[in-house]
């Protein structure tokens, strides 16, 4: 099968001088859900913003085939989708159906088409009753749901995810999984909540100070207690 | 050193530098040694000094215009058979002292903020009598405007994550009124989290003991020895000196 | 230390060097006058729990003027943020949040002058507030009632607090003799006309936010404490005399020094260490009105030159801090 994503050799060095991210090699094929796991400062975010060009390093990154390059990043935008920890950064609009419908109308979208996908995309995540009410009076679970419904409008082919249980209470949280668990895209989620990998992903990914220390299956990578350890997950 | 002797020294250096007349050159090479030297002896690097410098140049094409403008004589150059172009001496010695004040003017006030931490000076700006409170807005602004700044780009990031096209070559944004429209309400939201976010640092505030009086001083109480007040006194002379000496050999 | 990008506001920063030791006086005093009438205000107004809201504030309108939508090329639109935090918070509060922000531009970020400052306060602080406020009231009255009123009232305030300051700005420059007022009016005012659309329309979709997610704070006591009758009518009066300043300014040849003439206090300060107000003709067309509209032209394009750059150096400082995250 052809790869979805591939990276080669990524490094990333932020301006100060501090590396975020050394010599990154990794291989995902479509409809994969793997688990990005490692210590505070481990790069998992700056390796999350690398996938759609909100950051470029030195190396080589592959979407579907299309290389991470200036010109094809509005395209690959439009099939990875990010969803960030905090989702009110992610939410901005005096609507959930205008925040929905950012994605869609942004790519040039016809009208009737953006409603569609605004309401097929809140059907998915649960929230349809929730289209005129205004995200910032919703509770951090329903914003979760909505700012996976502003990237799923996109239709994208990847989805990933920045700490998506943070700040869930125990429901919100179960249900967000089951959520993730149906949906059908290529999914890359980084977090420090084990047993969401554990349940979700077959495969896992460990980085630490920069680096991928190891890369299998997560009862395999979960089993290895000094693994753990050193890296400081338990 | 004392913060507040830093700024009332960058104070008068500046205010003389633009007392100076146009065209004194000498006086200006003079200020500008004094700079440099003062800039070797803090040890801060060239390359930032420049790098900041160069960041407020394009302000200086707002006095271009005097060169075509101001008094006669002028100077005619062809530029084509038909065309020319009158310059004036005059102007082109009135824009390059302004250019010269400004590039000087600036390196003063890099030189001040790489040596000194904001909250001396703010401290320094306690001493020197400006009101407690709008020290306190400032001194707050300031604690704050890095945390907000990171929101800001957490947003920004966000938004250009699901600014997409649907292929490489297709047109997509949205109309004009529309991305400002989106603009204008990320900056509601922003306002809207900033207020709650004021909201839970008064009540960490009054947890710590805050009872209405504005901040206390950010840095602790320290006075100016008498080495440092003779080194401003010293300063101040030299400063004035050279003003003299410009005001002889201005235009 | 990081930076922070300074928008097209950079226009309107004036930094040393570019103003007179007297201009510069004049309006740090002027500045300082009202500054302390704004604190005494706020210190009757408001209670303390307004002290971390007004800090917090300062910093979200310096971080949100990072906030930009592309125009077009390589151009943008941003967030000022007088008229919102007028809007907001109410006048003297304003003064007190737009001043810190001028204040920590000039002193840490060096984004204009140390000595230019009371200039700077008093155009973007003092000047943006007074103008957003009288025309805020104004359009609200005129319109009363009307869902869409705040949006309307809110665009137009924004506009003008923008436009009316960069006139400020302009006749600041003139007066010092650093640029021509023929050439630098038409060509600020022709610039700020733009620029001041995109702030009215982000503080008008700032207004749609906060009326969809907290109507109350548009209705607050915060803004309706106090009698701003003196405010509403000092408002009016700087835009209307800045509004017929500027053009007399900048058709007259000697547009200025005329006005200053005639109202006689400039006059006296003439003889000061060298005379503010140069006599400025275009040289090489003889006819004043086409000499004028020459010069104009070459100011709004030195000024859109200036508005490049700065946009350029702005996306260069971005992507450095946003790499930076």
């Amino acid at each position: 099968m052809v790869p979805i994503i591939v990276i080669q050799n990524l490094s990333f060095t932020y301006p100060d001088g501090k590396p975020a991210l050394r010599d990154i090699n990794l291989q995902v094929q479509p409809g994969e859900k793997i688990g990005i796991v490692g210590p505070n400062g481990a790069g998992k975010s700056t390796l999350m913003y690398h996938l759609n060009g909100v950051f470029t390093g030195q190396g080589k990154l592959f979407i579907s085939g299309l290389e991470l390059i200036k010109n094809n990043f509005p395209h690959i935008r439009s099939l990875v989708g990010l969803v960030f920890q905090n989702p009110d950064d992610q939410l901005f609009s005096p609507t959930v159906f205008e925040d929905v419908a950012y994605g869609p109308y942004y790519q040039g979208l016809e009208q009737s088409i953006v409603k569609d996908r605004v309401q097929q995309a809140l059907k998915a995540v649960q929230m349809s009753d929730f289209i005129d009410r205004n995200p910032y009076h919703l509770s951090t679970g329903e914003k979760k749901r909505v700012a996976i419904a502003t990237v799923l409008s996109m239709q994208p082919e990847i989805l990933v995810f920045d700490e998506p249980t943070a700040g869930l209470d125990p429901r919100a949280r179960r249900e967000l999984i089951e959520l993730l668990f149906e949906l059908p895209q290529t999914m890359l989620i980084a977090t420090h909540d084990l047993a969401l990998i554990k349940q979700l992903a077959p495969r896992t990914v460990l980085l630490s100070k920069g680096r991928i220390v190891a890369d299998g299956p997560t009862n395999a990578i979960f089993g290895n207690e000094t693994l753990l350890k050193e890296n400081g997950l338990i | 050193m004392h913060p507040g002797v830093k700024l009332v020294f960058t104070l008068v250096f500046i205010i003389f530098l633009n007392l100076t007349p146009a065209q004194a050159w000498p006086a200006y090479i003079f200020f500008y040694t004094f700079l440099l030297a003062l800039v070797l002896v803090s040890r801060i690097q060239l390359s930032i000094l420049f790098q900041r410098t160069l960041l407020a140049t394009p302000f200086i094409l707002a006095a271009i215009p005097l060169i075509f403008s101001a008094n006669p004589p002028y100077y005619s150059i062809s530029l084509l058979p038909d065309v020319e172009i009158y310059l004036s001496l005059e102007g082109l010695q009135k824009f390059v002292s302004i250019a010269i004040k400004f590039f000087i003017s600036i390196q003063a006030a890099i030189l001040l903020t790489a040596t000194t931490r904001f909250p001396d000076l703010l401290f320094a700006m306690e001493r020197l009598k400006v009101p407690k409170l709008m020290v306190a807005i400032i001194g707050l602004a300031w604690r704050f405007l890095f945390v907000i700044r990171d929101v800001v780009l957490r947003m920004i990031r966000a938004r250009t994550s699901r600014s997409s096209s649907l292929s490489s070559s297709s047109h997509s944004g949205g109309s004009l009124w529309w991305r400002a429209r989106v603009t204008g309400v990320m900056a509601g939201s922003l306002f809207l989290r900033s207020i709650e976010c004021s909201d839970r640092i008064y009540a960490a505030m009054l947890s710590r003991g805050y009872v209405g009086v504005p901040l206390p001083s950010f840095s602790k109480t320290i006075s100016i020895n008498r080495n440092e007040f003779l080194g401003l006194g010293f300063g101040i002379f030299l400063i004035v000196m050279i003003w003299i000496f410009g005001l002889f050999t201005g235009g | 230390m990081s930076h922070l990008p300074f928008l097209s506001s950079k226009l309107m920063h004036i930094p040393d060097g570019f103003l007179s030791v007297l201009v510069s006086a004049i309006f740090w005093m002027i500045s300082i006058m009202v500054l302390i009438k704004a604190l005494r205000e706020t210190n009757r107004l408001l209670s303390e729990r307004q002290v971390p809201l007004m800090g917090v504030l300062a910093a979200a309108i310096f971080a949100g003027q990072m906030l930009n939508f592309t125009v077009i090329g390589g151009t943008s639109g941003h967030l000022l943020g007088a008229a919102l935090a007028t809007i907001l918070l109410g006048p003297w509060p304003a003064v007190l949040i737009m001043t810190s922000v001028v204040s920590i531009q000039a002193l840490l970020f060096q984004d204009g002058g140390i000595l230019a400052l009371g200039a700077n306060i008093f155009n973007m602080a003092m000047i943006g507030v007074f103008v957003s406020q009288a025309i805020y009231t104004y359009v609200t009255s005129l319109l009363k009632k009307k869902s869409w009123v705040f949006f309307v009232s809110g665009f137009v305030a924004a506009w003008a607090s923008i436009f009316i300051a960069s006139l400020s700005c302009a006749l600041q420059l003139s007066l010092s003799g650093t640029s021509p007022a023929n050439v630098v009016v038409p060509a600020m005012a022709a610039i700020h006309a733009l620029i001041g659309i995109g702030e009215g329309l982000i503080t008008a979709g700032a207004l749609v936010f906060i009326f969809a997610a907290r109507k109350d704070l548009l209705h607050n006591d915060l803004s309706k404490t106090g009698d701003h009758k003196g405010i509403i009518i000092g408002g009016s009066l700087i835009a209307i005399v800045l509004a017929v300043l500027s053009p007399i300014a900048s058709s007259h040849p000697d547009g200025l020094e005329w006005v200053a003439e005639q109202s006689g206090f400039l006059g006296i300060a003439q003889d000061a260490f060298y005379e503010i107000i140069p006599d400025y003709t275009m040289p090489g067309i003889n006819d004043p009105a086409l000499a004028t509209i020459v010069a104009g032209i070459i100011g709004v394009v030195i000024v859109f030159v200036v508005a490049y750059g700065v946009a350029r150096n702005e996306k260069h400082s971005k992507r450095n801090q946003i790499s930076h995250g």
